[in-house]
């Protein structure tokens, strides 16, 4: 009787969250897989021929290899960066709290300002290729050229790193420092105490930084978009591009077809992160 | 305890935060069940009241009320032009709406009629006598008379109006007159208001006003606009001071014209209608809705309004080309709903005069419907193209989005392969079948055997320039040609890059675009081969202050041999054709190329078929099309015909600080006129337009033309960077 008053008042808390969502979020989508087999304005049910038309784009397929290109660059430096970060915030003992804002400060500023400095900056013009000339090094065209997808790296990592920091401290102190005393005592050095207590410690942190990680890179097209406009260089073409330029052409079927394999693929990939990386929670 | 309280607290601020909103729906909800079933009842409706004068020999001069309320339409005639008139008449209105003509002695004197006065204009003051301006001679002095008794009349003489104003080489043009009650003279200038005491013609006071300064008085009161034309103002000349400023807010424009009450009560006139307000009021209300009448159509402007009996309003207009006056009435009609029960939308990216001198006709014709016309890039607008289009994208995949569609600049063959708009044959058919229609450019707007748009107007590519080079235009690559043989001096003047592209890619978009939208290569490598000869010797650079630009001047005044421009109408082909008679050269139409504009396409998921139908009769209908408002050339053969037969006593004049070279161009001939509107029968080739692809050659060219890049290089880099863009 207690756990189904505590089930029915848990449900009544969820409910205007469960609402938000269905109503923002789910009922979009499936209104989106719905249009992925229809014809874009006619109401005509077209099968799966919108998904074959879309596998076979070379505009998607470009977009595609782009983005997973960028998620396996990004992903793991972000990861390990952060790691680094976290590991050596968590061994200082003085301006801790100063040092973990500064690194969290880049979420905080606007994007409109990011793309601003980022243009001052890589601009042909910019002050990197200005302090690149001081050292008497060519001029490189960083917003033009296939630079362009280095600099979208660096701003992801950038604006990012301090985030994921923070949840990696947050892990860090779920650790008992109990087991580190005991392998100290065991004769185990830093190496050893990290490889084998830190490690497999963090990795239901590492499922949710990576998932979370995963879903930000795909942010990046503000960047993106706001820096090199809708048709940007093609090393840097993602598929949210591809998506709106699909709007604006009104190829809503082609559009909607991608955005559930796109969907699709994310969350196979989180399940299977879930598997490896997310089962140890439960253990 | 005091946890306790607190989620008493809580979850009494969450009923409140949750359950406010309940009352004001139930209310939100009656109050539009109440609408549904009782319509608001009541508008002023507008007639054309025709004017007695006759157009050819007279000239309609000033619109006023006499002292009984009656109208007076001042008119001129006679003289060697038009506007010099040798004699000044006058019609009545009488109570029976009939007009009786006179002939005013005090106003038909020396100082008001002769070869060289024009501007004539008579004003009853608010002494209860009638005055008059003028300006006589090259200088343009300004003449002011008052009609003191029966046939007499006197000069009123103010020494500041005597003396040439040395910026700008004339005497102080009068914009508007006002007389008080106390007999003092209210003049604006273009941008200041001055108070005269007529007595010994010295200054009382400044007052402000806006840009060509409407005004009127009140007791002794100026109401004028302010000097940003953001409100009115009310300037006390007892006071000596501004006594009180109501502000337009960000919705409603400045006034055009005014008038004042017996109340008190001030009326604005602009192309947003008629509105009220009190002189100690913020707030106006709009008693004419403009955009259900004339008042909002750009082939006229607003002159004067007055307060007739009871609640009648008359508007007083003159045309945009200054050939003619209208007279509009509006009285209150309770019978009528407030607002007409059907509404017909129109979208548009950008602003189109064909479309609103269309949308005024319509809702002459048509008072039971309303037309909603919607631009999504105004001036202030900081939204980008592809913005607004997935903004009208969002709207037509609801099944929603406007009865008419304005394609300029949206993605008509998306729209059409995707069955957004409907087949416009059956009108077309019908337009071309009666005469109303050029068949040959809705013969080139086709798709296959459809017809999904209709081009409104059609700006003719034209070439300007000797002999020889325009034989050269029948492709670029002849032109190349020319230019790398020629010796002389270059083929263009001072240009940009930008402009550069601009000017020559229109004429070769279509070579390098294909039928399937694929890049040419080869054509597109010509292209720059091509420019790069055409631009030997030429100056080119980025900064647009230094490198102005080609134009017709240019190829006059000897800076250029060529010009490649598009004509908009009667205005651009007087200065063309001047040059051309200056250089013995010629204006020709290349390649039988022609940009289309307005492009009409009608919604297939719209609510109102027919009213659609109607409206694009209505664009193509005489009644729009023999008007040339500078957008484009008629579509019409009858207007065509019209245009032809058109005479105009206007003449442009252009100089230049860096040249000797001036030009004055008068009205052309029948036979010249005609060069141009046959040219839009002829025409069989619209111009492509792609911006996506054009915007693409604009960013590489520059490191072409710089010498940075070969031509190969900027086309392969082009043709790599379109690859996505035609995947897509």
């Amino acid at each position: 009787m207690q756990n189904k008053k505590v089930s029915t008042a848990a449900y009544l808390f969820l409910a205007p969250s469960f609402i938000g969502v269905s109503v923002f979020v789910l009922i979009p989508f499936g209104d989106a897989i719905r249009r992925s087999f229809y014809e874009a304005m006619s109401g005509k049910v077209v099968g799966i021929k919108n998904y074959i038309t879309v596998f076979n784009n070379e505009a998607f397929k470009l977009a595609g290899s782009n983005t997973l290109r960028f998620a396996m660059v990004c992903i793991p430096l972000l990861v390990v960066i952060s790691l680094l970060l976290a590991l050596l915030l968590r061994s200082t003992k003085k301006h801790n709290e100063f040092l973990k804002t500064t690194f969290l400060l880049p979420m905080a500023i606007p994007i409109a300002s990011i793309v601003l400095l980022w243009k001052i900056i890589f601009h042909k013009s910019g002050l990197l290729n200005t302090g690149l000339q001081m050292l008497g090094v060519a001029s490189i065209d960083w917003l033009n050229t296939d630079k362009a997808f280095y600099v979208l790296v660096f701003s992801y990592l950038w604006k990012n790193m301090g985030y994921d920091m923070v949840l990696w401290l947050a892990g860090l102190s779920g650790i008992s420092p109990s087991l580190y005393e005991a392998a100290q005592l065991d004769g185990a050095g830093a190496f050893a105490r990290f490889r084998y207590i830190t490690l497999p410690s963090l990795m239901p942190t590492l499922f949710v930084i990576s998932v979370l990680s995963l879903l930000n890179s795909f942010k990046v097209f503000r960047e993106a978009y706001l820096i090199f406009g809708e048709r940007p260089q093609e090393k840097i073409y993602m598929l949210q591009h591809t998506f709106n330029n699909w709007f604006v052409s009104l190829d809503i079927q082609k559009l909607c077809a991608g955005a559930v394999i796109m969907a699709s693929l994310i969350f196979a990939v989180i399940l299977i992160l879930q598997k490896f990386w997310g089962s140890e929670e439960r253990e | 305890m005091i946890k306790f309280s607190k989620k008493v607290i809580c979850l009494i601020l969450g009923a409140c935060v949750t359950l406010s909103g309940c009352g004001n729906d139930k209310d939100v909800k009656s109050v539009a069940d109440n609408n549904s079933k009782t319509m608001a009842m009541g508008r002023y409706v507008e007639e054309v009241v025709e004017l007695p004068y006759n157009k050819d020999t007279e000239v309609a001069l000033s619109l006023l009320q006499n002292n009984d309320n009656a109208l007076e339409l001042y008119v001129g005639t006679g003289g060697e032009e038009k506007y010099y008139p040798t004699e000044i008449g006058r019609y009545t209105m009488q109570s029976d709406g009939t007009w009786v003509r006179d002939v005013p002695a005090w106003v038909n004197n020396e100082l008001m009629i002769g070869n060289d006065t024009s501007s004539q204009n008579i004003i009853m003051g608010n002494d209860g006598y009638l005055y008059g301006s003028s300006a006589s001679g090259d200088k343009l002095l300004p003449h002011i008379v008052k009609n003191t008794e029966g046939d007499n009349w006197e000069e009123i003489k103010i020494p500041e109006l005597n003396k040439i104003e040395e910026n700008i080489g004339y005497y102080p043009m009068i914009q508007h007159l006002s007389i008080m009650e106390n007999g003092l003279l209210a003049i604006s200038f273009y941008t200041e208001g001055k108070i005269y005491n007529p007595e010994d013609g010295s200054k009382v006071m400044d007052f402000a006003t806006s840009t060509q300064g409407p005004m009127t008085v009140s007791g002794t009161k100026v109401i004028s606009n302010n000097e940003d034309g953001t409100a009115v103002k009310i300037t006390d000349t007892e006071r000596g001071q501004a006594d009180a400023e109501i502000s337009y807010g960000d919705k409603m424009n400045s006034a055009s014209a005014f008038c004042v009450a017996d109340d008190g009560t001030i009326y604005i006139g602009n192309t947003q209608g008629i509105h009220s307000t009190k002189q100690d009021g913020t707030i106006f209300e709009t008693l004419v809705d403009g955009s259900l009448t004339s008042l909002s159509m750009p082939s006229l402007y607003l002159l004067s309004v007055l307060k007739g009996e009871g609640d009648e309003f008359y508007t007083f207009l003159g045309s945009s080309d200054g050939a003619s006056k209208t007279l509009l009435k509006y009285t209150y009609n309770k019978d009528v709903p407030s607002l007409p029960d059907s509404e017909l939308t129109i979208y548009s990216l950008n602003d189109n005069d064909t479309v609103r001198q269309a949308i005024g006709e319509f809702q002459r014709n048509n008072p039971t419907a309303r037309v909603t016309f919607r631009i999504a890039m105004g001036e202030d607008s900081g939204t980008t193209i592809s913005d607004n289009i997935k903004v009208l994208n969002t709207e037509l995949l609801a099944g929603k989005g406007a009865d008419i569609i304005i394609l300029d600049g949206l993605p008509v063959e998306s729209y059409i392969e995707k069955g957004v708009l409907e087949d416009l044959s059956g009108i077309s058919e019908e337009l071309i079948n009666s005469g109303d229609l050029l068949k040959n450019i809705i013969d080139s707007s086709r798709t296959g055997d459809k017809l999904y748009f209709m081009p409104t107007r059609v700006q003719l590519v034209t070439a300007l320039g000797r002999q020889d080079i325009l034989d050269s235009t029948k492709s670029l690559e002849a032109l190349g040609e020319f230019a790398e043989k020629n010796t002389g001096k270059p083929l263009l003047n001072k240009i940009t890059y930008k402009d550069i592209i601009e000017t020559f890619l229109p004429l070769e978009l279509g070579n390098i675009l294909n039928t399937k939208s694929e890049i040419d290569n080869t054509a597109m490598i010509q292209f720059f081969d091509s420019i790069k000869k055409i631009t030997k010797g030429v100056d080119m650079g980025e900064d647009e202050l230094i490198y102005y630009g080609n134009s017709d001047f240019n190829v006059g005044a000897g800076d250029a041999l060529i010009n490649i421009s598009e004509i908009t109408g009667i205005a651009d082909v007087m200065i063309a054709e001047v040059v051309a008679k200056d250089i013995n050269g010629d204006i020709i139409n290349v390649n039988g190329l022609y940009k289309p504009v307005g492009n009409v396409g009608i919604n297939s998921a719209g609510t109102n078929k027919e009213l659609a139908n109607k409206f694009v009769r209505e664009l193509i209908s005489q009644q729009v099309q023999d008007l040339d408002l500078g957008d484009g050339f008629s579509v019409n053969p009858k207007s065509l015909e019209v245009w032809n037969n058109t005479k105009k006593d206007i003449s442009y004049g252009i100089g230049s600080p860096l040249s000797d070279y001036n030009i004055t161009a008068a009205w052309p001939e029948k036979e010249v006129i005609a060069k141009y509107t046959n040219m839009c029968s002829t025409v069989t080739t619209p111009v492509k337009e792609d911006y996506v692809i054009s915007e693409m050659i604009m960013n590489e060219a520059g490191a072409f033309l710089k010498g940075e890049k070969t031509a190969e290089e900027t086309a392969n880099t082009i043709t790599e960077r379109a690859r996505t863009y035609i995947a897509e």
